[in-house]
């Protein structure tokens, strides 16, 4: 069944997970993994911070076929 | 928003060598060819509408591209790139069936870094039962062959997979087999209603629903356990996780002509791409020009033109009033829009229930629940 509320939850699970560094890393690792257009982390320690986080990400993808 | 065309479809034939049982484009059987000469009116026809930007990807599609010869491609990669004096980085894929990749067309993919993207739709039991020939036989063999010639020269690729009852009957064998198979990416459709394919073997069964999300967390794990690219988590992951919260979202299939598609005898189509060969009673065609004679910006005179886009910008109003995932999804698809609900100027289809709300659903509780990613 499709959320009764996603927008709350997409807030939800958005800031839950951004304060997880260690699951934020392995995300963002199996993202550029398979996407090189995904941005690269830029802290210095290579890791992803998402304080300086830059999304190169394209909004217009998501309902793509081709 | 300044629309700059970010894709542009060229049916080099619509032909197809292949019948599957799902296929939406009517003329696979007519062998027609897109003429050479129709590529420096349309590079010129684009810097003249102002739809020129930084880069554009150029895709041939809709039809088996390969059934032209792989010299036919060369020469149209020269004549496109002698044509771009305006210096835009021009990306060139070509989407096929595989069974007629050889080592000419593979010297030609290194040459010109073309992005190959192969259809098959899993393991032998699957593919064959619905991307068959026109003798009614499988078509896998002759793909993989495609595909192990590809690995063979080193030669990167990604898949689209069409998600069909086939599919939801053997999930375990569909994903070790993508685990396996070495593409860079999978896409996966769920078999739409479209044009010509007038229903779906997934969307339209509730009983589908647990088979479903069986899919979808076997796709996230893909992704996130074992590092194989899946189109559809990835984006989501983006949108979910990764993308600023204060980005305005958007599809760039409701903006006229930020993707473009010409058919092989010139004729050009804008938003879903799959609208270029389809008809539908309550708006004829989806033919805005041919480029030999129109101006792409010239749609903008056409009556059905102007009613086409207003009725889609209406649908992509209503679901931003009504939607709640409309701040991930962007609107929807108009094809699917048009072909479910019978206008462009409407919301929820059987799609999105299934593959954006579903599947956010899915991936969100993954986020939330899962300890150990």
């Amino acid at each position: 069944m499709e959320s009764k509320n996603f927008k709350d939850r997409l807030t939800t699970v958005r800031t839950k997970v951004r304060q997880d560094s260690t699951k934020l890393q392995n995300l963002y690792e199996s993202l550029v993994a398979s996407d090189d257009k995904v941005a690269k982390p830029i802290s210095n320690q290579g890791t992803v911070d998402f304080d300086v986080y830059q999304w190169k990400g394209n909004w217009s993808s998501f309902n793509q076929r081709w | 928003m300044e629309i700059k065309t970010h894709l542009l479809i060229l049916q080099s034939t619509s032909f197809c060598n292949i019948n599957c049982t799902y296929c939406y484009l009517p003329d696979r059987n007519i062998k027609s060819k897109f003429e050479l000469s129709l590529l420096p009116i349309i590079w010129k026809n684009l810097r003249e509408s102002n739809l020129l930007g930084d880069k554009i990807d150029i895709c041939w599609h809709a039809g088996e591209p390969l059934v032209l010869s792989a010299s036919y491609y060369e020469e149209a990669i020269k004549i496109l790139n002698s044509e771009n004096i305006d210096n835009v980085k021009i990306n060139y894929h070509i989407q096929t069936n595989g069974m007629l990749i050889s080592n000419e067309f593979c010297n030609l993919f290194k040459k010109y870094k073309v992005n190959i993207g192969v259809s098959i739709d899993g393991p032998e039991q699957i593919n064959d039962m619905k991307r068959v020939k026109r003798n009614n036989r499988g078509s896998y063999l002759e793909t993989m062959r495609g595909i192990l010639l590809l690995k063979s020269h080193g030669i990167p690729f990604t898949v689209i997979a069409v998600v069909t009852d086939a599919t939801l009957n053997h999930i375990d064998e569909f994903l070790e087999f993508f685990k396996n198979i070495g593409a860079a990416q999978i896409g996966v459709n769920v078999e739409e209603i479209e044009a010509e394919n007038i229903k779906s073997s997934v969307l339209t069964s509730s009983e589908n629903k647990e088979a479903y999300h069986h899919l979808i967390n076997g796709l996230y794990d893909l992704q996130v356990k074992h590092r194989v690219g899946v189109r559809e988590i990835n984006h989501s992951l983006q949108k979910i996780v990764f993308a600023p919260d204060d980005k305005e979202v958007y599809d760039s299939q409701s903006f006229p002509f930020s993707i473009i598609s010409v058919d092989s005898e010139g004729n050009y189509s804008t938003f879903s791409p799959e609208l270029l060969s389809a008809t539908h009673p309550n708006y004829g065609n989806f033919i805005f020009g041919n480029v030999k004679s129109e101006k792409f910006i010239d749609s903008y005179k056409n009556a059905t033109f102007n009613r086409i886009n207003q009725d889609i910008q209406t649908g992509i109003e209503m679901c931003k009033a009504e939607c709640d995932y409309y701040n991930v999804c962007g609107g929807g698809a108009p094809s699917n829009k048009l072909f479910e609900n019978g206008t462009f100027a409407s919301t929820t289809t059987n799609y999105c229930r299934w593959h954006i709300k579903e599947l956010l659903d899915i991936i969100a509780d993954r986020l939330e629940n899962d300890d150990n990613q």
